[in-house]
C-alpha cells in the first residue's frame, strides 16, 4: 500500500539509477562535500527524509539501493544545485510525497497531532486536580 | 510425530484450560449462595492451584518440545522449516525458537504460566480473594491458550518436506536480540498478577487498600524486565543495525515504551493507595492502563499495520482477534472500574503540600507521555486508513514534543525531596528549595562550563541532571537527619531500612538523561571514502584503514575490514567492521566494530565497496552514550534492589515476630 503511493518517486528514483549507473557514481561520502558545514546539512537532511521502500528506516540509516539514489539525489539537489534545505525539503516531498518527510507539517489534517499532547496536558492537569481535592483534608 | 504431538498437547491444555477456568468459576458463583466455609475456600484454592501449575507443566513440555524440534532440524514442521537452517549455530537454533510469530506467542503464553504459578504459591491475601485473583488468571491463561491453538500453533506440518530450512533472519542471530524477546514478554506478563489483583479487589469490593501491596513486587520485577528488555532491543539497534543510533521512535519501539511509561507511574501509586484508600481508583486505573497497553502493543506489532524494521512476526489474520481480545479487556476492565470504584472517604486525607500530590501529577504527567507517544505512532495510520493523507511521523516530531514532557517530569521528581509524606510545614519547604535550587544551579551552570559544546539543549541537561542529583542528596540527607531524631531502637539497623533501590534507580536516571542528550548532541559521524592504507582523523582519533579481507564464519561469509587506532602509538588498537552475508540470503548484514572507552565509543560500520579498492565506511565518534547504557542499567538495578530489600524486611519482621 505504502509502495503505491510513493509510485511516482519511484519511477524516478529508477530512471536516476539508470542514469546514474551508465557513469558509475561512489556513493555519497564526505570527501564530496566543500565544507564540514555543508556535509552537516545534508546529514541533517538525510536522516529527516525516509527510504520509501524501506520498513520505516530514514535513507541516511538504510543500505538500499533506493535509500542510495535518495542520498544521490539530496546530494545533487545540495551541492550541485546550491538549494536551501528548506527547498530540498520541498523538493523531495515534490517528487515522493508528504510522507517522505518524518516530520509532518503543520495543516488542517495534522492540527491534532500537534496541539493534541498540549491539549491532553492541560486536560489532565485540570482534571487532576479537581479529583485530588478529595484527598485534602477538610 | 511431532506435529501430531504438539497438536494434541496444545487441544488437550485447552480443555484443561477451560475446565479450570470454568470450575473455579462454578465454585465461585456456588458459594456466594451460601456461607462459604473458610476450609472449603482452601481446598479449592488447593485445586485450582494444582490445576494452574498443571497447565505450567503442560505448557513446558509443550515449549521442550518445540526447542527440541528447533535443535533436532525437524523441518517437517512448518514453523523450523521457516526459522531455521541446518547451519546454524546451536544457540541461535534455540533463540530461533520465538523468531516468528507462532512461536514467540508460545514463549509468551509459557511464560504467562510460569508467572500465575509463582503467584499460586504466594498467597498472603486473603482466601477468598486470592482464589478470585487465580480465577481470573485461569480465564486469561484459557483465552491465550486457545489463541494459541486457534490461531497461532507452531506445530503444523511442512507441506512439503525440504531438506533444509530457509534460515533464521540475519538481523535476529544477536545475543541481544536473542535475549530481547524473553526479557520483554517477562515484563509484560509480569503485569497480569497486579492486573488480576485489582479485578479482584473490584470483583471481591475490597476498598482496603492494603492488599494491594501484594502486586508491588511483581509490579516491581515487571518493570525491571520490561527496562532491561527496551534496553536491550535499543543496543542491538545501536550496534546491529549500524546506523549509529539508538532510539528512531520507530512504532515498535513505541509499543514496548508505552506500558514501561505507565508501569513507571504505577510503580510510584501502589504503595500510596495502600496507605490512603482515597488513592486507590487511581492506582487500579494505573494497573489496568498498563496490562491493555501490554496487549496493545502486541497487537501493533504483531498485526502487520505497522511498518518497521524491528517488527519480525507480523500476521494480519490475527490482528483482528488480537484486537478484539484487547478491545473485550479494556472495556469489561473499565467497566468494573467505573461501577465497583471505592468512593470510600476513610484514610486521614493529605495537604496539598505532600508528596502524594506529587506522584498523583508526575503519573498524570507518565499518562500524558504514553498518549503522546500512541498519539504519534496511531496518528498516521490512521489518517491513511481513512484516506486523508499520507504522512510519516518521526523522530523529529516525537523529539520536539517529548523534550518539554520529560522536562517537565525531570522538574516533578526533584521536587521528591523537599516534600514530605502527607503534609509539608511551608516554611520548611522554602528553606529547602532555596537550597536545593541554588546548589542545582551552581552545580549545572559549572557543569555546562566543563562541557565542551555551549548550546541551550547541553545547558538545559545539566541544570536538569544537576537538579536530580541536588535532589537526591537533600533526600539522603533528609533521611539521615530524620534517622538521627529517632530513638535507637526506631532507626534501620542495616541497610535494608534505606530506599537504596530508589535511590540508585534515579541516579541512573540522571545518568540516562545525560547519556541521551549529550551523546546525541556531541556525536560526531562521517561517511568516508578510503582506500587501503589511507588513514583518517575524527575528534582526536586517527584511524588507519589497512586492509579487506573475505573468510568463512559458521554459517555466513564474511568480508572484514582491517583499521588500527591510533598507529603508530605503543598497543595500538585493531578495529575489524564486518559485512556478513548469510547462506541463502542475498543483502548482506553488516557487523559494526566499537571501540568503547568510559568517555566515548569509537564506531565503524562499513558501506559498500566504491570502485576497485576503496571502501565507504560510517565512521563515528559517540561520547557519553556509555552513560546512557549505564544509566538504563542502574534503573533495572536499583528496581532489583528494591525488590530485594522487601523481601529482606520481610523475612526480618518475620524474624523478629517469630
Amino acid at each position: 500500500m505504502r509502495v503505491l503511493g510513493f509510485l511516482p518517486g519511484l519511477v524516478a528514483v529508477c530512471l536516476l539509477s539508470v542514469g546514474l549507473n551508465s557513469h558509475v557514481q561512489a556513493q555519497v561520502t564526505y570527501q564530496q562535500f566543500e565544507s564540514p558545514e555543508q556535509y552537516e546539512q545534508y546529514r541533517q537532511l538525510a536522516e529527516q527524509l525516509r527510504c520509501v521502500v524501506c520498513a520505516n528506516q530514514s535513507i541516511l540509516a538504510s543500505n538500499a539501493p533506493v535509500a542510495e539514489s535518495m542520498r544521490e539525489e539530496v546530494f545533487d539537489l545540495l551541492v550541485n544545485r546550491e538549494m536551501s534545505p528548506q527547498a530540498i525539503l520541498a523538493s523531495m516531498k515534490q517528487s515522493y510525497g508528504q510522507a517522505v518527510h518524518y516530520r509532518p507539517p503543520m495543516t488542517g489534517e495534522t492540527r491534532l497531532l500537534w496541539w493534541g499532547p498540549w491539549a491532553i496536558l492541560v486536560l489532565a492537569f485540570v482534571a487532576g486536580f479537581f479529583w485530588i481535592r478529595r484527598l485534602f483534608k477538610s | 510425530m511431532t506435529v501430531w504431538l504438539g497438536q494434541s498437547m496444545l487441544w488437550l491444555l485447552v480443555a484443561l484450560g477451560a475446565m479450570t477456568a470454568l470450575w473455579a468459576t462454578f465454585r465461585l458463583v456456588h458459594s456466594q449462595h451460601r456461607s462459604s466455609h473458610y476450609e472449603r475456600v482452601e481446598r479449592d484454592a488447593r485445586y485450582l492451584s494444582g490445576l494452574l501449575r498443571l497447565m505450567f507443566v503442560g505448557l513446558s513440555l509443550l515449549m521442550a518440545l518445540l526447542i527440541w524440534a528447533f535443535l533436532s532440524d525437524d523441518f517437517r514442521l512448518a514453523y523450523v522449516a521457516r526459522h531455521s537452517a541446518l547451519t546454524l549455530p546451536f544457540y541461535y537454533k534455540i533463540a530461533a525458537v520465538w523468531g516468528g510469530h507462532e512461536g514467540s506467542l508460545l514463549l509468551w503464553v509459557w511464560l504467562l504460566s510460569a508467572w500465575i504459578g509463582v503467584t499460586t504459591f504466594h498467597a498472603s491475601l486473603p482466601g477468598m480473594l486470592h482464589f478470585r485473583l487465580l480465577t481470573i488468571q485461569a480465564w486469561l491463561l484459557f483465552a491465550f491458550v486457545l489463541f494459541l491453538a486457534a490461531t497461532s500453533t507452531p506445530f503444523t506440518a511442512a507441506e512439503t518436506v525440504l531438506p533444509d530450512g530457509l534460515g533464521l533472519n540475519p538481523l535476529l542471530q544477536d545475543w541481544a536480540l536473542a535475549l530481547h524477546p524473553p526479557m520483554l514478554y517477562m515484563g509484560y506478563v509480569g503485569v497480569v498478577p497486579a492486573f488480576a489483583l485489582v479485578m479482584a479487589m473490584l470483583w471481591h469490593r475490597d476498598e482496603t487498600g492494603t492488599n494491594l501491596r501484594w502486586s508491588q513486587p511483581y509490579l516491581q520485577v515487571a518493570w525491571v524486565f520490561l527496562t532491561l528488555g527496551i534496553a536491550l532491543g535499543s543496543f542491538w539497534a545501536y550496534y546491529e543495525l549500524g546506523w549509529g543510533g539508538w532510539w528512531f521512535w520507530d512504532p515498535v519501539e513505541n509499543a514496548s515504551l508505552l506500558p514501561w511509561l505507565v508501569l513507571t507511574a504505577a510503580l510510584h501509586t501502589t504503595p500510596i493507595a495502600s496507605r490512603q484508600p482515597r488513592m486507590l481508583g487511581f492506582a487500579m486505573f494505573l494497573v489496568i492502563v498498563v496490562f491493555v497497553l501490554t496487549l496493545l502493543g502486541a497487537f501493533l506489532v504483531r498485526s502487520g499495520i505497522l511498518s518497521s524494521v524491528h517488527a519480525f512476526a507480523v500476521d494480519p489474520t490475527r490482528g483482528r482477534m488480537l484486537l478484539l481480545f484487547t478491545l473485550w479487556v479494556a472495556a469489561l476492565a473499565f467497566l468494573m472500574l467505573g461501577l465497583r470504584r471505592s468512593r470510600a472517604q476513610s484514610g486521614i486525607g493529605i495537604a496539598f503540600l505532600s508528596r502524594e500530590t506529587l506522584v498523583f501529577f508526575a503519573s498524570l504527567l507518565f499518562l500524558v507521555m504514553m498518549l503522546t507517544v500512541l498519539l504519534g505512532t496511531l496518528y498516521p495510520i490512521v489518517i491513511r486508513s481513512m484516506g486523508i493523507s499520507d504522512l510519516s511521523v518521526g523522530a523529529p516530531y516525537f523529539n520536539q514534543v517529548m523534550a518539554p514532557l520529560t522536562w517537565g517530569l525531570v522538574a516533578l521528581m526533584g521536587l521528591t525531596s523537599v516534600l514530605s509524606w502527607q503534609n509539608t510545614q511551608p516554611r520548611r519547604l522554602l528553606r529547602r528549595l532555596t537550597w536545593q535550587v541554588s546548589g542545582a544551579l551552581i552545580g549545572g551552570i559549572l557543569f555546562w562550563w566543563a562541557l565542551p559544546v555551549h548550546s541551550p539543549d547541553t545547558l538545559a541537561v545539566s541544570l536538569m541532571a544537576s537538579w536530580l542529583v541536588a535532589s537526591v542528596v537533600v533526600w539522603g540527607l533528609r533521611y539521615r537527619a530524620a534517622t538521627a531524631s529517632r530513638s535507637l531502637s526506631d532507626r534501620p539497623k542495616t541497610l535494608s531500612g534505606y530506599p537504596i533501590g530508589a535511590w540508585v534507580a534515579h541516579a541512573g536516571f540522571v545518568l540516562l538523561l545525560l547519556g541521551m542528550v549529550l551523546s546525541t548532541v556531541m556525536e560526531q559521524a562521517l561517511e568516508i571514502r578510503l582506500q587501503p592504507g589511507e588513514s583518517m582523523t575524527i575528534h582526536d582519533q586517527t584511524l588507519l584503514f589497512e586492509k579487506i579481507t573475505e573468510q568463512p564464519g559458521a554459517n555466513y561469509l564474511t568480508q572484514q575490514a582491517h583499521f588500527r587506532l591510533n598507529p603508530g602509538e605503543p598497543g595500538a588498537r585493531r578495529l575489524r567492521p564486518e559485512k556478513r552475508t548469510y547462506i541463502g540470503q542475498k543483502m548482506p548484514v553488516a557487523e559494526v566494530a566499537i571501540h568503547s572507552t568510559l568517555a566515548r565509543d569509537l564506531y565503524i560500520a562499513m558501506g559498500e565497496k566504491q570502485g576497485k579498492q576503496a571502501w565507504s565506511f560510517r565512521i563515528q565518534y559517540t561520547p557519553w552514550i556509555r552513560a546512557l547504557w549505564t544509566g538504563v542499567l542502574l534503573m533495572a538495578l536499583g528496581g532489583a534492589i528494591a525488590w530485594g530489600q522487601r523481601h529482606w524486611r520481610k523475612a526480618q519482621a518475620g524474624r523478629e515476630l517469630g
